[in-house]
């Protein structure tokens, strides 16, 4: 039987046909399509509209109050860019695992050798290539057409937080893909969290802006810690708060990958010993 | 590890399944059942045999298969599959076997075959350079033609269902699980894919196979050895032919009437003849099943008791017994 460093060595290659399925599959369906293609035009425009009418401008004093910078539009656009990631490391497995089950398929996934973590691995890759997509499409769009700077060299700052950052997300996107397990319904239980977190952590206002309790639950998320790395540099970067803010996205990190993976454990075996792989 | 010559062993396997009538009355702990889907199965099956699970929606048929397969866990007792437990190596029994399930849904549409096969190859962890030949054989083997570079979703039922059968021969495993292979295939169909699996996978591939179905024709043709099985539990186990000697009346007669009557039933099996009656409802009507040593001198006696009780006969015929009758006499389920 295949062990050891062969077997991881196959494992690995198993990536690469997950992401070419998964493109194949994208590509036929038109819908999804369009949406990703015109996503990123269509968003940041809303964001742009939203700031004219709320704040009569891209810069606004009142924001600097509360943010330090009083580059209200710069604020909104990254903290956008980096939800994207959080929403599809969150949500992408559980998402990928669900559709299958609709379709009927995960059974068929299920009974292969191969380990479920390769897959989700595969997905996460693939969905990763897309948000790498949006963002930086959003990016380029929002620079070029809008009075708004963002390519600047400490975007290098932006890259490396949300890469730390990531670990947390996906550790809670296996515990997501176990709730799917669980309890099949994954689309009000999307919106209800992702509504939650984008409430608790600063994406669209700055964490002195919330009342403290809310301002408390913050700080239990990692999103805070990596927004409060990046947004400094769009006011004054500050070396030390960002590896401070580094340090625990680590502690993070290591901690949601854990717990993600023990949850998802044990709805898998809860699956099984139920027969639920494959209803829907 | 491996015991000799036995591929597929299962000692006291039992699985049960909760059913809550909803979710409030889950709650209320009302209406709820226990169902017993697989109880107690002892059972061996050879290396390359054919072996064939009979019996009727709900036996328990899949639900032993997907056992075997590690897709649902046993309450109790265990199985060895290829030599390995289900329950301690599950990796090793995943990459000694072929599943197909009897949904059509177990392929993706949106892919073509060809797609659909090398992507599922890959799962089973198939060095790269192989995995091109492996589908080409495979798709060679099925005769699809331009079809394999058709989407999934544009195939007849019996070509996705070959897709399957290819699906599980990817990892050229010595063991294949089968669940209804031809539930829902037209007739002509059906025969080609039998056909297939006993001469092409079983005879010459030498691939054990472990199929299910409530098909008796389909048992009693590819099977070597066939298990009924009846709410969870093995009834019989044997060879087709050896089924049906195994009971002792020659003749069957099988009536289809509007309704019966205790005095009716009761009046039939006196006769010295009868051996017993067995009665089951159909598409609206009943139909009686009268085991007997010989119908001929039966037959004028039934007739005359039901139509004195004024049940009309619809039809009426006389036939030696087929594996359904045996399944009938032994569990008092019909298949279908
Ligand atoms: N996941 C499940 N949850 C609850 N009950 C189930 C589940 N799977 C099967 N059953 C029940 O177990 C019994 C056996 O089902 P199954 O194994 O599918 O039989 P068969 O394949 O012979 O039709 C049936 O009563 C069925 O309703
Ligand atoms: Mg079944």
């Amino acid at each position: 039987m295949l062990t050891g460093t062969a077997r991881l060595a196959r494992e690995l290659s198993v990536t690469r046909s997950v992401i070419k399925k998964e493109y194949k599959m994208w590509r036929r369906y038109p819908s999804r399509v369009l949406f990703m293609l015109l996503m990123p035009f269509l968003s940041i425009l809303t964001l742009y509209f939203q700031g004219m009418a709320l704040v009569g401008g891209t810069t606004s004093e009142a924001f600097a109050e509360y943010a330090g910078t009083n580059d209200y539009l710069a604020f909104i656009i990254i903290g956008s860019a980096v939800f994207i990631f959080v929403s599809t490391a969150i949500w992408g497995i559980g998402n990928a695992i669900r559709r299958e089950q609709m379709m009927g398929t995960l059974e068929s996934i299920w009974v292969a050798p191969v380990s479920k973590y390769t897959i989700f691995f595969g997905i996460a890759l693939f969905d990763g290539l897309f948000s790498i997509y949006i963002a930086f499409m959003q990016l380029l769009f929002s620079t070029i057409i809008l009075p708004v700077n963002l390519v600047k060299p400490e975007m290098a700052i932006i890259v490396l937080v949300t890469a730390l950052l990531l670990f947390s997300l996906y550790g809670m996107g296996f515990l997501f893909t176990g709730i799917v397990l669980l309890f099949k319904e994954m689309e009000d239980f999307t919106n209800l969290i992702n509504t939650t977190l984008r409430m608790v952590s600063p994406v669209s206002y700055p964490l002195a802006a919330m009342p403290a309790p809310i301002a408390i639950v913050a700080l239990f998320v990692p999103l805070t810690y990596a927004l409060s790395a990046i947004r400094g540099y769009v006011g004054i970067i500050d070396t030390a708060s960002l590896a401070h803010n580094a340090a625990i996205l680590v502690v993070f990190d290591t901690a949601f990958l854990v717990v993600g993976s023990i949850v998802f454990t044990y709805a898998e075996r809860r699956a099984r010993r139920r027969g639920e792989i494959a209803t829907h | 590890m491996h015991s000799n010559d036995v591929a597929i062993g299962t000692t006291h396997l039992t699985k049960t399944f909760d059913h809550r009538g909803g979710l409030l009355n889950a709650l209320r702990k009302k209406d709820r059942r226990t169902i017993t889907a697989v109880d107690d199965i002892d059972l061996e099956i050879g290396e390359h045999e054919l072996f064939g699970l009979l019996g009727p929606n709900g036996a328990g048929k899949t639900s032993f298969i997907k056992i075997l397969s590690t897709l649902l866990l046993p309450d109790r007792g265990t199985a060895h599959v290829n030599g390995w437990d289900i329950l301690k190596n599950p990796f090793e029994v995943r990459m000694s076997i072929g599943l197909t399930l009897s949904s059509e849904r177990q392929l993706y549409w949106k892919l073509t075959p060809r797609e659909n096969l090398t992507y599922f190859a890959s799962l089973y962890l198939l060095p790269r350079a192989d995995i091109t030949d492996r589908v080409e054989d495979l798709l060679t083997l099925l005769d699809l033609g331009e079809q394999s570079d058709d989407l999934v979703e544009n195939l007849s039922s019996g070509n996705k269902q070959k897709v399957a059968l290819a699906r599980a021969l990817l990892n050229d495993p010595p063991i294949l699980f089968l669940d209804e292979p031809t539930i829902g295939l037209d007739p002509s169909f059906s025969g080609q894919f039998r056909e297939m699996i006993k001469k092409e996978i079983n005879r010459s591939k030498k691939k054990t196979i472990l199929l299910t179905t409530h098909y008796m024709e389909e048992a009693d043709q590819l099977c070597d050895r066939i298990a009924f099985i009846n709410e969870g539990r093995i009834a019989a186990l044997d060879t087709p032919k050896n089924l049906k000697r195994s009971i002792d009346e020659k003749d069957i007669l099988t009536l289809s009437v509007s309704h019966t009557t205790e005095d009716m039933l009761k009046k039939i099996s006196q006769f010295e003849e009868v051996s017993s009656v067995e009665r089951f409802s159909h598409d609206n009507d009943v139909v009686l099943k009268i085991f007997t040593d010989s119908a001929s001198a039966c037959m004028q006696d039934v007739i005359g008791i039901i139509t004195d009780e004024r049940v009309q006969i619809h039809s009426f015929s006389s036939s030696t017994p087929t594996l359904e009758d045996v399944f009938i006499k032994l569990t008092g389920s019909v298949l279908e």
